[in-house]
């Protein structure tokens, strides 16, 4: 096993494929790294090979799409089996997952799907956490959704079923800020007042995303990884880390994937934000 | 409605495009049909991105909308039932048996080989020198250690050429193949580069007794009787030197 490097709480970019040859290559100054855990299933070959390699030079988190902790019948003993070797092989700052369902039955989408947030999906997503972290021997961290529809039958709204879940379940929230954005403008909610309490925040996410106009005349905003940062994002998450201070921020990017450099530019930007508010608290402070 | 009601619903819908019913009441949207369909685009276009990426010479030779009709017809019949997504549509090859030309199957067989060996596990390989120590009186005892990476594939048709020039030349303008009865290895080096060959029988049928865990004298045995003019220890000496053999334990 690997020793654990910790995650800073500066600003890294998401790694992917295009960019795999570049980063062995140049190892840019990137604080850290995330990969999509199920990427790194495979027994051997290339793909592990290049895992090793970079894992041993940059700090990394491993963040999953597939365990489903939201699915009615129960977490997949297979998934959990590989997610654990993985983990265990190579000792990841960060692990996250999802507050979605992804399987039912046996049959799997591949995709994020929403939860009621009320008690049943209180209830279960924090048996399931508890099931992983006990069977990982480690924390995991649970990130908010992008949603297009939302359900009666929900009680809470989605910052207090989060604050409700970390507590309860002892996990960490993964703060994606771009779907906070995305899910308040499309069901009609106000960003500002999605509050997830600071100590559970343990990552933050950043992403573009694209935009479609319904039948009904209204714009739907789709959670698609393929853009820069919208301002209106950017100035959710300086709100964010002036209420909550520096934490890891992420650059999410997996469709139309650009040159690295644009990876790098933005996460300047990010720690930007980060670096310009610790001056201010220090400021403070001393003040 | 509970969870599962719920989840088992929207399943439906995913894959089968049955209306919701008892969730439908449930769920708050502009309009349902518009933000259901994201959630099932989505899906679909998920599973035929990985059937594309995995199937890479079968779509190059139908184009793209015929390979994304021959998709999406699979993906209705069979939803994915693994978490894994680089393991969806391993039974793509059978749906191409049972619904198109003999030599797409072949292709795919190819394509499928090619996925596989890359997720196979790492080996070590051994020497034909370190098998030539083993004394003369323990080679009841050897049984052979495969290449986990190896991938044998059993063609009909003559696909060796196509597919290898597919995957050098994104231009590449298919032909139809000739039929023929032909072997084709593919496996994974140290460099986890990989490649195919041709094998002939007499190797194929060594490295499937291997698989099945036979010994030395049975696979003796029965490749120089099944196989004619087949020499057992030439082929031992290519397959080890080829890597296509890795190992050997004396039990």
């Amino acid at each position: 096993m690997q020793s654990r490097k910790t995650i800073p709480a500066q600003a890294g970019i998401g790694l992917r494929s295009p960019h795999h040859e570049e980063i062995l290559q140049t190892s840019p100054n990137i604080p850290w790294l995330e990969v999509h855990t199920e990427n790194y299933f495979a027994e051997g070959g290339e793909t592990i090979s290049f895992l090793e390699k970079i894992s041993s030079r940059y700090p990394m988190s491993f963040h999953g799409v597939s365990l489903s902790l939201g699915s009615a019948d129960g977490l997949s003993k297979e998934y959990l089996k590989k997610l654990k070797q993985v983990v265990d092989r190579f000792n990841p700052g960060l692990v996250s997952e999802h507050l979605s369902w992804t399987s039912y039955n046996g049959i799997y989408t591949h995709d994020l799907l929403p939860l009621p947030y009320n008690k049943e999906s209180l209830d279960l997503l924090a048996n399931h956490i508890d099931e992983v972290q006990q069977y990982l021997g480690r924390h995991i961290s649970i990130e908010n959704p992008s949603t297009y529809l939302s359900f009666h039958s929900s009680i809470m709204p989605e910052d207090e079923f989060l604050n409700r879940l970390a507590y309860k379940a002892n996990c960490g929230i993964l703060l994606d800020v771009n779907n906070i954005y995305v899910s308040s403008a499309n069901n009609k909610l106000d960003p500002a007042k999605h509050l997830v309490e600071k100590d559970f925040i343990t990552e933050i996410h950043l992403a573009g995303h694209s935009n479609i106009k319904m039948s009904t005349g209204e714009n739907m905003i789709i959670d698609t990884h393929s853009d820069f940062v919208i301002p209106e994002v950017w100035d959710l998450y300086e709100r964010t880390i002036k209420r909550v201070g520096a934490k890891p921020t992420l650059i999410e990017w997996d469709e139309n994937i650009p040159e690295l450099e644009d990876l790098l530019s933005e996460s300047r930007k990010a720690q930007n934000i980060i670096e310009k508010n610790v001056t201010e608290r220090i400021t403070e402070r001393i003040s | 409605m509970s969870l599962k009601e719920l989840q088992k619903e929207f399943l439906n819908y995913i894959y089968c495009d049955e209306a919701l019913t008892t969730a439908s009441k449930d769920i708050i949207s502009p309009s349902l049909r518009e933000s259901m369909a994201i959630y099932r685009r989505h899906v679909w276009y998920t599973l035929i991105s990985t059937l594309e990426a995995h199937y890479i010479s079968v779509a190059h030779f139908l184009g793209k909308e015929d390979f994304v009709d021959l998709a999406e017809q699979y993906i209705a019949q069979n939803p994915s039932k693994t978490p894994d997504l680089e393991k969806y549509g391993f039974s793509f090859t059978g749906f191409l048996k049972e619904h198109s030309e003999g030599y797409l199957y072949d292709l795919a067989q190819l394509d499928l080989a090619y996925v596989k060996s890359a997720i196979s596990k790492d080996y070590t390989p051994t020497t034909i020198e370190e098998f030539k120590c083993i004394s003369p009186e323990n080679f009841e005892k050897i049984t052979f250690v495969e290449n986990p990476t190896n991938i044998i594939c059993k063609l009909s048709y003559d696909v060796f050429d196509i597919f290898t020039k597919i995957k050098l030349e994104n231009n590449y303008k298919v032909v139809i193949p000739e039929k023929n009865q032909n072997i084709i290895i593919v496996s994974r080096d140290l460099d986890n580069n990989i490649s195919h060959q041709n094998i002939s029988q007499g190797d194929a049928l060594f490295l499937y007794l291997c698989a099945e865990g036979k010994n030395f004298y049975n696979i003796y045995h029965e490749t120089e009787k099944s196989i004619p003019g087949f020499c057992f220890q030439k082929s031992l000496t290519k397959l080890i030197q080829s890597r296509y053999i890795v190992g050997f334990t004396i039990n």
